[in-house]
C-alpha cells in the first residue's frame, strides 16, 4: 500500500500541485450578477466551475452524497442571493467554502439542537462508493477522521488552500489548522500504513526525532559529526521496499497497565496479547517504562515507545511471519555519549570560572582571610571562609596546577 | 589539571611516592596554622569515633604536627554539574600518646549550576504546542497517588510516609483523566504531598507534577508522554529489574541473600550503588535489606575483591581456614594488601606494581603499620557474618597474618550500614557459612 501523498498524486486529486487552478475572478461574477441579461449564463458558469469543489468538500464533511448534494445546492443558492454583498476581497471560491462551512454547521444544528464538531461521530464505514474518484479506500479512511480534521485535509490537500485561507474559511487560528492537519496526517499514516517501519520509527530526520526531548539547536551538528554505520546505511537501502510493507497484525488492539516494566517484559506481554513476535535488543532490554492505555493498536504502542526512548524498531523475517526488534542504533549511543562528554566539559569550564573568584584572595594567608571575611561583602564570604581554614591549601594547589 | 579533569585524584605530599606529587613547602607551612586542635581522628564522623576519644585538645597537647597530605578531586554530581573537593591530612603526635592522623575535608565549591543539555533539561514542562493541545480541556482532576512500597516496621515506628514513584503518580493520572500515558521509569521516590493535587486543570496538574518529579512531558499521538529530566544520568544508575527480581526471590526463599548474591550485588557499578533512590528501592520495593551492607563505600572494595576471584576461592573466604595469601592469584595481591592495610581506595594506584605498593605502604604508611613482607605467606582473609540484633546481619572482613593462635595483630573493618568500627576486635562468633 502506498503513502497518502503518493496515492493522492496518482489520483490527481491530492497534492496542492495536483489541483492548481485559476481562481474564479470575483469581478467577472459580480459583473454577471449585475447584468440581468447574462445572469442566467453567469450563474450556470459559476455552478459549473465551482460545484465539484464545493460538493467534494461537503461530501467529505457529511459522508453522504445526498446530503452533500443538498447542501451544495443550499450553498450556491445562498451565495447567489448574497452575491451583491460580496466585496471581492478574497477569491470567490473561498467565500463559497465559508458559506458551505456555515451550511454544514446549520444542517448539524437542525439535526441536533446542541452539537459541536467534536461530538460528531465518523460516518459508518459502509458508505456507498463515490463516483468522482475510485480511491474508495482513501475516502473511507478520510471519512473516519474527526470532522475538523477531515475538513482541513480536504481543503488543504484536495482543494489546495493554504493554511491562512483555511483559517479564515473555518474561523480557527492558523496554528490550530496546522495542528489539525498534522493530527490528520498522523492518523492517515497510521491507518494506511505508509510502510510499518516508516510509521513506527517516524519518517522525520531520525537523529532529531531521537532527541525530541532535548534542546535541538546543536544536535544536528553533533549528529552530522558522527560517522554513519553500515547498519543504518543498509536500512536506508532497503527503505523503499520496506515502505510498501504493511503488517496488518499491528492493527491488533491492546490495553495495558504496566508500572516500571522492562522493555523485554513489555515485548513479551505484547507478543502474548497479539501473537506478533516482538523483542528488545539486549542493550535496551532493561530500560523501564510505565504505560497505561486502552484499546490502542499495537502499531501505536510500538511507535510511542520507540519515540519516547529514541529507539528504533527493526523488522526481519525468516520464513514465517515478521519479527520486530527494538534497538538503539549505534549513532544514537554515540550521540548520547557525546552529549555527556560535552556537558562534562562545559561543567569543567563553569567550575573553573567559579574558582577564578578565589584568585583575588590568593595572596592572603588563612589568618588574613579570616580577618577580611569579617564585614566582607556577603557574596564573598563563602570564599573567604574556605580560605580561612584548610581549604586554603586546596585552593593554592588548584591554582598551581598546569593548565590543560 | 588534565589529570584532575580526567577524574584522577591528585595527591600532594611533602615526600611523594609513586603516582603522587610534591607538596610545595610554602603551602605545607601556610596551612599548618589551620590544624584543628582536636584529637587525631576528628575528621571521622561522630558515629565512627567510638573509643577514639572525643575531647578537644589544645595544640599544646601535641608534640608535633605536620601536613601529611593534600588531595584534590572532582566529584560529578550529575551530568553538567561538578564540584571540587579536597582534603588536608595532618599527622600529629599526642604528648604521651599515640600518633594519629586528622583528615580535614574542606572546600566544596559552590554547586556550579548545570550546563548544556543538563541545564536545558531542568526547564521542566512541555513544548508550547503541547500545552495548547490540552489547554482547552475543562477537566479538573484530583490526584492522591498511593505508594506501592512496603511499609517497613522501621517506617511505621518513625511515622515516615513511604514515597511514591513516577509509576504510582502516572497510574493515578491515568485513572483521573482516562488518557493514555507513557513514561520512562527510574527508581526514585517522591514525597506524596508533592504530587497530591486537588481540582487542578490538566495543564496545572502536568506543570506541577513535572516540577515535583523533574519530568518533561509532551502530548503526541493522543499519548501523554513523560521523560525524566535527568535520564542521561539516571540510565547509568538504574539497576535492571530482572536482577532485583532474582535477588528478591532468593531472599524470599532463604530469608537472606546468599554470599554469592552479596558478591554479585557488589559488582554493580558505583553509579548504581551510590544512587540513593536505588538503595531505597532495593530495600523498600524489593526487600533487600542487606543493600546498605554492600553499598557501604568501606565494604564495597572488599566485596569486589572477592567478586574478582573464582568461586572456590570465594568460598574459602567464608571457611574456617580463610582465603590464604598463597592461594590468591598474583593479580589480586596488591588489592589484598591495600585492603588489609586499609589504604584508601582513592589512594590506590591501579597500575602500581606490588613491590612499589609495598614500599609505599611500609615507608609512608601509618607509623603503627606492623606488616612485614616476609609474613605475607601466612596472611588470610576471612569473611564472617555475625548476627547482631534481631535479623540484622553484620559482615566482617578480617585480614590476618601470622598465626591466629599467637594472637598477632589483625585488622577488621566492620559495618552494618549504620555503625562502623575500625579497631582490633576479639574473635567474632561465626554463625553463618555456606
Amino acid at each position: 500500500m502506498k503513502s497518502v501523498e503518493s496515492q493522492q498524486t496518482h489520483q490527481g486529486i491530492g497534492t496542492r500541485e495536483g489541483v492548481e487552478r485559476m481562481p474564479v475572478p470575483a469581478s467577472s461574477l459580480l459583473s454577471c450578477a449585475s447584468s440581468s441579461q447574462e445572469s442566467g449564463e453567469a450563474s450556470l458558469e459559476l455552478v459549473r466551475q465551482l460545484h465539484p469543489h464545493i460538493y467534494c468538500y461537503l461530501l467529505y464533511l457529511t459522508g453522504n452524497p445526498d446530503t452533500a448534494e443538498d447542501l451544495t445546492q443550499e450553498t450556491f443558492l445562498h451565495a447567489w442571493r448574497s452575491l451583491p454583498t460580496f466585496e471581492g476581497r478574497a477569491p470567490l471560491q473561498h467565500w463559497l467554502v465559508r458559506i458551505a462551512h456555515r451550511e454544514f454547521l446549520q444542517s448539524l444544528r437542525r439535526r441536533r439542537s446542541h452539537v459541536s464538531l467534536d461530538q460528531i461521530q465518523p460516518p459508518p464505514a459502509s458508505q456507498p462508493p463515490i463516483a468522482w474518484t475510485d480511491a474508495a479506500e482513501l475516502r473511507t479512511l478520510i471519512g473516519n477522521l474527526p470532522v475538523q480534521e477531515r475538513e482541513v485535509i480536504v481543503l488543504h490537500y484536495f482543494e489546495g488552500y493554504p493554511y491562512e485561507e483555511i483559517s479564515r474559511m473555518v474561523g480557527a487560528p492558523v496554528g490550530r489548522i496546522r495542528h489539525r492537519l498534522s493530527e490528520a496526517r498522523a492518523r492517515l499514516r497510521q491507518e494506511i500504513g505508509d510502510g510499518d517501519l516508516s510509521y513506527l520509527n517516524r519518517p522525520l530526520i531520525t537523529a532529531l526525532r531521537r532527541w525530541a526531548w532535548l534542546p535541538l539547536e546543536d544536535l544536528a551538528d553533533l549528529e552530522a559529526g558522527l560517522p554513519h554505520d553500515g547498519q543504518e546505511a543498509q536500512a536506508a537501502h532497503t527503505a523503499p521496499r520496506e515502505a510498501e510493507i504493511t503488517d496488518l497484525r499491528l492493527d491488533r488492539k491492546v490495553s495495558l497497565r504496566e508500572r516500571g516494566v522492562a522493555l523485554e517484559a513489555l515485548c513479551r506481554e505484547l507478543q502474548a496479547a497479539t501473537g506478533v513476535s516482538l523483542c528488545a535488543a539486549p542493550s535496551v532490554a532493561d530500560e523501564k517504562v510505565t504505560l497505561f492505555c486502552r484499546d490502542r493498536s499495537l502499531r501505536a504502542v510500538m511507535r510511542a515507545v520507540g519515540s519516547l526512548l529514541g529507539f528504533t524498531w527493526q523488522r526481519s523475517r525468516t520464513g514465517g511471519a515478521y519479527r520486530y526488534e527494538l534497538v538503539q542504533e549505534r549513532n544514537a549511543r554515540r550521540l548520547q555519549e557525546a552529549l555527556r562528554v560535552r556537558d562534562h566539559n562545559a561543567a569543567l569550564l563553569a567550575l573553573d570560572s567559579e574558582m577564578q573568584r578565589y584568585r583575588r584572595y590568593l595572596a592572603l594567608s588563612p589568618e588574613a582571610a579570616r580577618q577580611v571575611a569579617i564585614g566582607a561583602n556577603p557574596e564573598h564570604t563563602p570564599f573567604l571562609e574556605n580560605l580561612a581554614g584548610p581549604g586554603w591549601a586546596i585552593v593554592q594547589m588548584y591554582f598551581r596546577l598546569p593548565p590543560p | 589539571m588534565t589529570a584532575l579533569h580526567a577524574g584522577q585524584d591528585l595527591i600532594f605530599r611533602p615526600h611523594p611516592a609513586y603516582g603522587q606529587w610534591p607538596l610545595p613547602q610554602e603551602v605545607e607551612q601556610g596551612v599548618l596554622p589551620t590544624f584543628p586542635p582536636t584529637r587525631p581522628g576528628s575528621g571521622l564522623p561522630e558515629a565512627w569515633r567510638s573509643g577514639i576519644g572525643k575531647e578537644p585538645l589544645g595544640l599544646a597537647a601535641f608534640s608535633s604536627v605536620q601536613v601529611s597530605q593534600v588531595d584534590l578531586r572532582l566529584t560529578v554530581l550529575e551530568p553538567g554539574k561538578v564540584q571540587l573537593q579536597g582534603d588536608v591530612i595532618f599527622a600529629a603526635q599526642e604528648v604521651g600518646g599515640d600518633a594519629g592522623y586528622s583528615r580535614v575535608s574542606h572546600i566544596r565549591t559552590q554547586c556550579v549550576p548545570a550546563v548544556g543539555v543538563s541545564r536545558s533539561l531542568q526547564s521542566f514542562g512541555s513544548r508550547p504546542a503541547d500545552l495548547g493541545r490540552i489547554a482547552d480541556t475543562e477537566q479538573r482532576i484530583s490526584l492522591t497517588p498511593q505508594s506501592c512500597m512496603q511499609v517497613s516496621s522501621e517506617n511505621q515506628e518513625s511515622g515516615r510516609t513511604p514515597g511514591v514513584t513516577t509509576a504510582d503518580v502516572l497510574e493515578a493520572l491515568h485513572l483521573a483523566t482516562g488518557r493514555d500515558i507513557l513514561g520512562d521509569y527510574f527508581t526514585r521516590f517522591y514525597p506524596p504531598d508533592a504530587v497530591t493535587l486537588h481540582a487542578s486543570s490538566l495543564a496545572e496538574a502536568l506543570s506541577s507534577l513535572s516540577a515535583a518529579m523533574r519530568l518533561r512531558w509532551r502530548y503526541e499521538d493522543d499519548w501523554l508522554q513523560f521523560r525524566g529530566a535527568g535520564f542521561l544520568h539516571d540510565q547509568r544508575a538504574e539497576v535492571p529489574h530482572r536482577l532485583f527480581a532474582r535477588w528478591a526471590e532468593a531472599r524470599r526463599r532463604s530469608g537472606k541473600l546468599s554470599f554469592e548474591d552479596l558478591v554479585e550485588v557488589a559488582s554493580l557499578s558505583d553509579a548504581q550503588l551510590d544512587a540513593p533512590g536505588i538503595a531505597d528501592g532495593a530495600q523498600d520495593l524489593y526487600g533487600l535489606e542487606e543493600w546498605d551492607l554492600i553499598r557501604s563505600p568501606l565494604l564495597r572494595p572488599h566485596w569486589r575483591l572477592l567478586g574478582s576471584l573464582p568461586s572456590e576461592l570465594r568460598g574459602a573466604a567464608w571457611s574456617e581456614r580463610g582465603l590464604r595469601w598463597e592461594d590468591l592469584p598474583v593479580a589480586q595481591h596488591p588489592e589484598f594488601l591495600a585492603l588489609a592495610t586499609y589504604t584508601r581506595q582513592r589512594e590506590r594506584q591501579p597500575d602500581l606494581a606490588f613491590g612499589a605498593l609495598w614500599d609505599s605502604l611500609s615507608e609512608k604508611g601509618p607509623p603503627a603499620f606492623p606488616w612485614r613482607e616476609a609474613d605475607l605467606p601466612g596472611a588470610t582473609l576471612h569473611v564472617v557474618a555475625v548476627a547482631t540484633e534481631g535479623d540484622a546481619t553484620d559482615v566482617a572482613f578480617i585480614y590476618r597474618y601470622g598465626s591466629v593462635l599467637t594472637g598477632f595483630w589483625r585488622r577488621e573493618v566492620r559495618c552494618d550500614g549504620t555503625r562502623w568500627r575500625h579497631d582490633a576486635l576479639k574473635p567474632l562468633p561465626v554463625i553463618a557459612r555456606p
